[in-house]
Parts: structure tokens; sequence; C-alpha cells
């Protein structure tokens, strides 16, 4: 489905408008999902592999926000993973996770904007 | 040039010359690590940072973000409160004096998000209590 907005008059705008959430949703959705794939790539391959169970943690949360949206949301939830990112009494800390994701939801951001952009929708505000 | 090594040594030296948060934690602020025996002590740590470019292939500004924490000895939590609180007090939003060569001027300190945990290491209990704080910073160079 073309996510064109064609506007003839104030019905099709409500129209439009009322779809614009679900096309918009639809466009974003791979994005979404590439980026989150991209990120969790990125933390596995920077974790190292001692136990395995740093990396055992790693995983993607699919979940549907208010049903409009898709949000995936990748999560490290090994018991040690704030001892590595934080580091311990005795351990220097190592800043992995934070970094990567955040690179990759502004990343995220700036193609979904560009996304909506496409469609002729002004978007406002910075896209870091 | 920005050199974030010397903002770095900034934000060490201005929780360093405190009286009170060094009352809370006498054995002092470091980067990443501290000396063995210690049990009362700040960690400053790099966490992610980021620029915004503008035309002419400069940067408008940069944004280093860090992770500024207490870290106790204790099975108790006020002292790492104590300490948490005062070491925010000192960073979000307030001052923070760069010296010459670091080629940036602040534009804003500000808490991002809290840090806290515990942790326990051969029968001893250690408090972390902080948070990751983001210095907008411009050059002053350019």
């Amino acid at each position: 489905m073309s996510a064109k907005m064609e506007l003839r008059g104030f019905d099709d705008l409500l129209r439009d408008l009322a779809a614009l959430p679900a096309t918009l949703n639809r466009g974003a959705d791979p994005i979404l999902i590439r980026h989150a794939r991209q990120a969790e790539a990125r933390v596995l391959a920077a974790y190292p592999i001692v136990t395995g169970a740093l990396r055992a943690g790693v995983r993607i949360v699919e979940r549907t926000a208010r049903g409009v949206a898709t949000l995936y949301t990748l999560v490290s939830n090994a018991p040690h993973a704030h001892l590595y990112e934080f580091g311990t009494a005795r351990t220097t800390p190592r800043a992995t996770f934070l970094p990567i994701t955040e690179r990759d939801r502004r990343a995220a951001t700036a193609a979904v904007s560009d996304m909506v952009r496409a469609q002729g929708i002004t978007v406002a505000g910075d896209k870091t | 040039m920005i050199n974030a090594s010397d903002v770095e040594r900034a934000i060490i030296a201005k929780l360093t010359a405190d009286p009170e948060l060094t009352g809370f934690l006498p054995d002092g602020v470091y980067w990443d690590l501290a000396p063995q025996a210690s049990t009362r002590f700040a960690i400053v740590s790099a966490s992610t940072s980021r620029s915004q470019m503008e035309f002419g292939g400069v940067d408008s500004w940069r944004a280093l973000i860090y992770v500024v924490k207490a870290v106790v000895q204790s099975t108790g939590t006020t002292a790492v409160a104590a300490a948490d609180a005062r070491i925010n007090a000192l960073l979000d939003r307030q001052p923070i004096p760069f010296p010459p060569g670091a080629g940036a001027g602040l534009m804003v300190c500000r808490w991002v998000d809290r840090v806290r945990y515990t942790e326990n290491v051969d029968g001893n209990t250690w408090q972390h209590g902080g948070a990751r704080y983001e210095l907008i910073v411009t050059p002053t160079d350019t």
C-alpha cells in the first residue's frame, strides 16, 4: 500500500490522519528490526566469551505499544551484565552495551525520520 | 580541537576539590579503577559519546557521556546515597572549569540516568551509586 497522502477534502484528511499510524508502522517496522538486529550483532561481537553467559543474555524483545507501533528492545540480562558495563569494586567499567545501542537507536530514529519525510510529512526535531 | 582527556581531568578535579565529597569518599576520585585497598572512592569512566557536525567540516558540539559513581564497601546504603547526592549536586547543571588546553566550552552538564547496584565480593558487600552524566561541549578554537 502506498504511504502517499492525497488530500481532497476534510473527510479525506480525517481518514488519512486516522490511517497514518498504521501506514507509518508498516514502513518503520523493517527499519527498526534491522537496526535492532545490527545492535544485537555488534553487542555479541563486542562481548567476551568466558562462560558464554554474557552473550547468552542478549536478546531482542518485541512488543506492540498501544496497538500501533511495534517496539524492539535489545536487552542484556545476564546476572553480571551491569557489572561488566559499569565495573566492579576491583575491575574497570567496560562500556559496551550502552554505546552500541545508543548509536543504533539514533540511526534508527534518523532512518524512520527519513522514511516519514519521504512521504511528504514534516518531521521536526533533531535526528541525533 | 576538543581534548576529551582534559574534560575528563576537569570532572575529576572538580570532584576531588570538594571537601564534602572527599569526606564521604576519603580514598579519592579515579578514572576507571581505584588503587587496591580502597574502600570508599568515586569512579569516573567513559560511557558513550557523539558529535553534531556543521558545515565546514567541524563539530558544532560533542556530547561526552560519563559514568560517575560512588563505590563504598558497606552493607548499609547511607554513605553511598550521600556521596551520590553530593556528586549530583556538583555536576548536574553546574559549571565545570576546563583548562585552556581543553579547546572546549561547557554548554551543559546534566544527569542522564541512574546507576545503582550492590555487589558481593568474597563476602564483602560493595555499594555502587551514581549516574551517567552528559557534558555537551562546543569547540572554542574554531
